[in-house]
């Protein structure tokens, strides 16, 4: 028997590892664990220097297509999920964890290292506003994120947004800012009274990524290729898990999908199948926590207490995508130098939605062509956009809080099926309008019909189906992230958190299942 | 009329024609063949009503160019625009390419202009294109 059980090797079971592996204890962490076959193509150099000498099929698209996944299929994806090196971090879910969805797209992984594989690695610590109607406050997260700055290496600076983003101790330095970023944040800097009055606030993003050589990694050499191969200076769960394996400290089984718990006086029962064959496996413990990402971990809760009727209010972020132009960067050559995804973060206090978060990210990476159709022109004439215009813009990511919408509804089906009953993105670009008006004011314009809002879903932050609170009722969490109505299952992911920020929201839920974890070690 | 073998003759047709429109020239060899291969992938993924309907038009209309922006504003023949991102994102992936993609040197002006051209380019061939629609598209 095994004292501590980890379902899931994604953000929250790694970081979970880690807070017990510092404990000197030795978890069983079981996991399907899909690993990248390391098969594809390798840019050495700058992505633009290999693709003028190189085919870049089978780093772009791949034998299989898998990166014309969209144009093949009519969907709108996550484009960097499309990217062949990340097929492995969504491959097989829809066999292992079908769900039959309605204005929700749900997005699973069954990889070691789950979806942080292909994370962008914005990390934010959470500060006590983030933390409203949670049972715990920011300081209680704190020891765990310091903690974790040093196992993931965080660039990052103190500047307009450090009340948002919490303590600077232990940060490299920023990452160099592209031309277009650069330009952006000194505008920002002249203008910055007109911004602060509006609520606006400007500042260098908290990046997983290494801005100097760290612990045998290399530093970041701006070479754009963020989006098509991995990156050793970018951080990934997979890090943390892979440094455990090899020094003992956790046992882990990949290969097993596990399907309930059933308690005993002892501890759990874990029964799981082999991911692989279906064969029928089971596992002892005394006290189980579950990291299988807030929609695995809920099917697994709703399947141990065979309740195919509750549905379970699951959040998420809904998000909105500007495009902005640089007009005195039209024409300019592409910066190719860059580090391709967030160079600067805004956050916003806005009079409809409170405080929102945007990532403005750097367009070098992806391929021009996703960008090819998304210009309102006939095509020659937006084959000389992707030339001459692509390189004078910037994309805001911005994300609302989990209360901006109602929440999307969760259950089980008895086939094993989840269903999700979601919500239609449904933000107003008219709400927009103060902060368009700024931006513009500093020299980057964007036009309503060029405005993208993503699918719900496509933020991919879920959380919430098993809040946290100080007297938990049924599906809910004590703040110890204990489940109610059972003694040994503890919820270690964004399952359990009481609501939704407007903020990239892994690190915090890192920060959290280091905590659950100590708890349910010390316990 | 639908293409079916992974030779298909129709398919070569359609990516000649799609590359012309896109970037003038022929289409290098590499990209053909992808591009073959995925358009039928890509079929397989639609009505055959609607595939039909854009192979008779791909036949019997010359200016595709014109046709895809009247079709992407009217929102007919949505296949048409999938298959000009389609060999968008093909060709791309080959070094004889890069030049349409990347600007390696900086002209302001050379950007306004395009940027200029492109529009007016967008206003005669949107007509021509609706044009285009009703007469060889029959939709
Ligand atoms: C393109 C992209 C960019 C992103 N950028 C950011 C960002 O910049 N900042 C940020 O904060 N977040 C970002 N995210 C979101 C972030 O990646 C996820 O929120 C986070 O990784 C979720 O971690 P998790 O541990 O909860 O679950 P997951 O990553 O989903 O991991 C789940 C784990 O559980 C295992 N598992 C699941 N079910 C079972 C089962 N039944 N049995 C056994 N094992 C199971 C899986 O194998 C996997 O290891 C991004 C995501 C994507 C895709």
């Amino acid at each position: 028997m095994s004292e501590l059980i980890i379902v899931g090797s994604g953000a929250a079971g790694a970081a979970a590892a880690l807070a017990l592996a510092d404990l000197g204890l030795r978890p069983l962490l079981l996991d399907v664990g899909h690993t990248d076959p390391g098969a594809g193509p390798r840019v050495e150099g700058n992505l633009y220097d290999y693709r003028r000498r190189h085919d870049t099929f089978g780093l772009y698209i791949g034998e299989d297509l898998h990166g014309l996944s969209d144009v093949l299929t009519g969907e709108t994806g996550i484009a960097k999920l499309n990217a062949p090196n990340a097929a492995f971090v969504v491959q097989d879910a829809a066999r292992l964890s079908p769900v039959e969805a309605s204005g929700f797209d749900a997005i699973q992984s069954f990889a070691l290292g789950g979806l942080g594989n292909a994370w962008g690695a914005g990390l934010y610590r959470f500060v006590d506003a983030d933390l409203a109607g949670f049972p715990l406050r920011a300081a209680d997260l704190a020891p765990y994120f310091d903690r974790l700055t040093g196992e993931v290496g965080i660039s990052g600076a103190g500047d307009d947004l450090t009340p948002f983003f919490g303590a600077t101790a232990g940060l490299q330095p920023p990452l160099r800012l592209s031309y277009n970023a650069d330009r952006f944040y000194r505008s920002y800097a002249h203008r910055r009274a007109a911004f602060l009055a509006q609520g606006i606030q400007v500042g260098r993003p908290r990046l997983g990524v290494l801005s100097q050589p760290r612990d045998g990694r290399p530093g970041c050499d701006y070479s754009n290729t963020e989006f098509w191969q991995d990156a050793p200076y970018l951080y990934t769960p997979a890090v943390t898990l892979r440094k455990l394996i090899a020094a003992g400290q956790i046992d882990y089984r990949p290969g097993v999908l596990v399907r309930s718990w059933t308690e005993t006086a002892a501890g759990v029962v874990v029964d799981a199948t082999d991911a692989a064959t279906g064969a029928a496996l089971r596992f002892e413990g005394r006290t189980l926590l579950l990291a299988a990402g807030a929609i695995g971990t809920s099917k697994i809760v709703l399947r141990s207490f065979r309740d195919y009727d509750t549905a379970l209010g699951l959040l998420e972020n809904p998000a909105v995508q500007i495009p902005f132009v640089l007009p005195a960067s039209i024409g300019r050559r592409l910066d190719a130098q860059a580090f391709g995804l967030t160079q600067l973060n805004l956050v916003w206090e806005s009079p409809d939605h409170g405080r929102l978060q945007g990532s403005l990210l750097e367009l070098t990476s992806p391929m021009r062509a996703e960008f090819f159709m998304r210009f309102p022109l006939a095509a020659r004439a937006n084959l000389a956009l992707v030339r001459s215009l692509l390189p004078a813009m910037l994309l805001m990511q911005l994300f609302y809080p989990g209360a901006a919408q109602p929440p999307a509804q969760l259950s089980l089906r008895e086939d094993g099926t989840l269903r999700i009953r979601g919500h239609e993105n449904a933000i107003s670009v008219r709400e927009l309008a103060p902060l368009l008006g700024l931006m513009r004011s500093a020299g980057l314009w964007t036009a309503p019909m060029l405005i993208f809002k993503p699918a719900t879903g496509h933020a991919i932050h879920y959380a919430g189906t098993l809040p946290m609170t100080e007297s938990p009722a049924r599906y809910q969490c004590d703040p110890t992230g204990k489940l109610a109505g059972a003694e040994h299952v503890y919820i270690a992911d964004s399952a359990s958190f009481t609501a939704l920020p407007a903020k990239n929201m892994s690190f915090g839920m890192m920060a959290n299942a280091m905590r659950i974890a100590e708890a349910a070690a010390r316990r | 009329m639908l293409p079916t073998s992974k030779s298909c003759i129709l398919c070569e047709t359609e990516a000649r024609k799609i590359y012309a429109a896109i970037f003038g020239g022929e289409i290098p060899l590499a990209v053909l063949n992808r591009f073959v291969v995925a358009t039928q992938r890509l079929n397989a993924n639609v009505p055959p009503a609607e595939t039909d309907a854009y192979y008779r038009a791909l036949l019997a209309c010359d200016d595709l160019e014109a046709l895809e922006v009247a079709a992407r504003y009217t929102r007919k023949l949505p296949l048409l625009t999938r298959k000009f991102r389609l060999m968008a994102y093909l060709a791309e992936t080959v070094p004889e390419t890069q030049d349409f993609f990347i600007n390696d040197r900086s002209n302001l002006l050379a950007g306004l202009w395009a940027a200029f051209t492109g529009g007016l380019r967008t206003a005669v061939k949107l007509p021509a294109g609706l044009w285009l629609l009703r007469r060889c598209a029959h939709v």
